[in-house]
């Protein structure tokens, strides 16, 4: 699957993003958790309605790959709608 | 006094009314009483625990900790009876339970089949956690697997079973899948694709009834008296909420047990949330039951709130939302896209919403670009309703222009012109709707 129309794309985004989700898609399923390399459990940022910030998150994309009802993504910290988004969420 | 709240059920509903209760209260008590013996856990998930993507364990979203920090008395038994008047809940151990605030979050219950043979060993359903270990277990001896139904559920079985290797004889009583949801070629592309991973798919097929051998099944026969061996038979045509309880207690019950804008039923601090409680629309005033977790969370929290405080938060139905895989391609449905009854379900299934077949004068557009197929359903000013089949980039504009009920006046000639670009428009219209929100 490709997230990502080009690598630079990729790069930058995995370097200054975090894991942002749609709690409404959200069913508690687990498959985010379970694949998270870092033990993050992400299911739970998701239920809090909060975004993946986490000191231990790699940003590798295994959740945001692996949630099979695509509800997490990849949101640039630096965009301002994003933050505005997150703290609503909250 | 600390306020007691009795909470029945163990579902999405009462947790998170249990979760808006105790931080809106640290000193009530909240007892809650259920009789599933696993607790709480994803019930959705159960799709992915059947298809080998998350281990059992990883489906309870609540560690010990979390659950330790609500501070519940959980109580392993299932409610008997309910007397509002005297503001008590008897179980079935004859133990008694008062209260001050009750809430009804049953939940829901797969709809048996009435065929001939429907009690041989081997007739399986997937409701709960017990049904899909029961189905992993059984598709281990198994070869093939006849599924009758409709609606997520029944896919979710077929899809399971085929993941541990059982062959597939999937039956449909009409012409096509789902029909009073999707669109006919959105039918087709799914039944393609069941057909593409090795499943048999029957159309204009019913089930007559259940063959066994030595109590357990052994085969089918249709309606038009072919005969198919096979070791299971899975049903999923739809689900009842469970309203006995409510119904016995004499509080207003339709399809569901009505709620007011507070989620509270005609009996005086008795509330209902989940899949029992049949709630107004508030945009259409329309009552509407919903088979859907978020709902279910959404209704737990308005009425947890309610109980907690004084019953001033009003249930504002979202606009119904599921995500899906349907023979493997991810669907997003969202507010109101199909008409009509399906057949192949008695009610609705698991992940369903009445919302999504109550299309009216909707002009419906549809595309096929870039991995993705797009309809849209376009009312006089705003969208209705979307399904997105594939890749799902243009669902989040969607779901937002949606339930924002955006004004899309702008774009409608365009996405109603021959060959338009639909995907292109709607993503063009929704940055720029979304820029000026900023």
């Amino acid at each position: 699957m490709g997230w990502f129309s080009s690598d630079k794309e990729k790069y930058e985004t995995l370097a200054s993003a975090w894991v942002l989700p749609e709690p409404k898609r959200c069913v508690q399923c687990g498959v985010c958790s379970f694949n998270c390399p870092m033990a993050i459990d992400v299911r739970r940022h998701v239920w809090l309605r909060e975004p993946v910030i986490d000191s231990r998150c790699l940003t590798c994309g295994e959740c945001v790959k692996r949630c099979p009802r695509g509800l997490l993504r990849f949101e640039p910290i630096v965009d301002t709608t994003s933050a505005n988004r997150a703290k609503e969420a909250r | 006094m600390p306020r007691r709240h009795l909470l029945i059920g163990l579902g999405p509903g009462a947790i998170a009314a249990a979760e808006v209760i105790r931080g809106a209260d640290s000193a009530a008590e909240i007892v809650v009483v259920g009789a599933d013996p696993h607790g709480y856990y994803s019930r959705p998930g159960l799709a992915y625990y059947l298809a080998n993507e998350v281990p059992e364990e990883w489906l309870r979203p609540f560690t010990a900790a979390e659950f330790a920090r609500l501070r519940l008395t959980i109580v392993g038994e299932r409610a008997a009876a309910i007397d509002p008047g005297g503001h008590r809940v008897t179980l079935e151990s004859g133990r008694e339970i008062g209260y001050d605030r009750l809430l009804l979050a049953t939940g829901s219950t797969a709809i048996p089949t009435r065929v001939p043979g429907a009690e041989l060993d081997g007739v399986v359903k997937l409701d709960d956690l017990d049904d899909a270990r029961d189905l992993i277990r059984r598709s281990r001896g198994a070869k093939a697997a006849v599924v009758v139904g409709g609606g997520i559920t029944a896919l979710e079985i077929v899809e399971g079973l085929h993941a541990h290797g059982v062959h597939v004889d999937y039956f449909m009583r009409q012409d096509r899948y789902w029909r009073n949801v999707l669109s006919e070629t959105e039918s087709q592309v799914v039944e393609q694709g069941l057909r593409d991973g090795g499943v048999t798919v029957h159309n204009f097929t019913e089930l007559a009834g259940i063959l066994g051998r030595d109590g357990r099944v052994a085969g089918v026969e249709t309606g038009e008296g072919k005969r198919i061996a096979c070791d299971l038979v899975a049903v999923a045509i739809g689900v009842r909420p469970r309203i006995e309880l409510a119904q016995a207690a004499g509080l207003d019950c339709a399809r569901g047990i009505l709620v007011d804008d507070y989620l509270q039923s005609s009996a005086e601090d008795v509330y209902a949330a989940g899949d029992v409680a049949e709630a107004a629309n508030h945009v259409t005033g329309r009552r509407t039951m919903e088979v859907l977790w978020n709902s279910a969370v959404i209704k737990g929290r308005t009425a947890g709130l309610n109980m907690a405080t004084e019953p001033h938060s009003v249930y504002e139905t979202g606009v119904p939302l599921n995500v899906t895989r349907l023979a493997g391609l991810h669907t997003t449905i969202i507010g109101t896209v199909g008409s009509g009854k399906d057949a192949d379900l008695e009610g609705l299934s698991r992940g369903d919403s009445d919302t999504w077949s109550e299309l009216g004068q909707a002009v419906i557009v549809e595309t096929q670009a870039a991995g993705a197929r797009v309809r849209l359903a376009l009312g006089e000013h705003s969208l209705d309703g979307a399904v997105v089949m594939g890749d799902q980039a243009l669902s989040f504009p969607l779901q937002e222009l949606i339930e924002a009920r955006a004004d899309v006046a702008a774009i409608a000639s365009s996405l109603k012109a021959a060959g338009a670009a639909i995907a292109e428009v709607v993503e063009g219209f929704w940055r720029e709707w979304r820029e000026q929100l900023v």
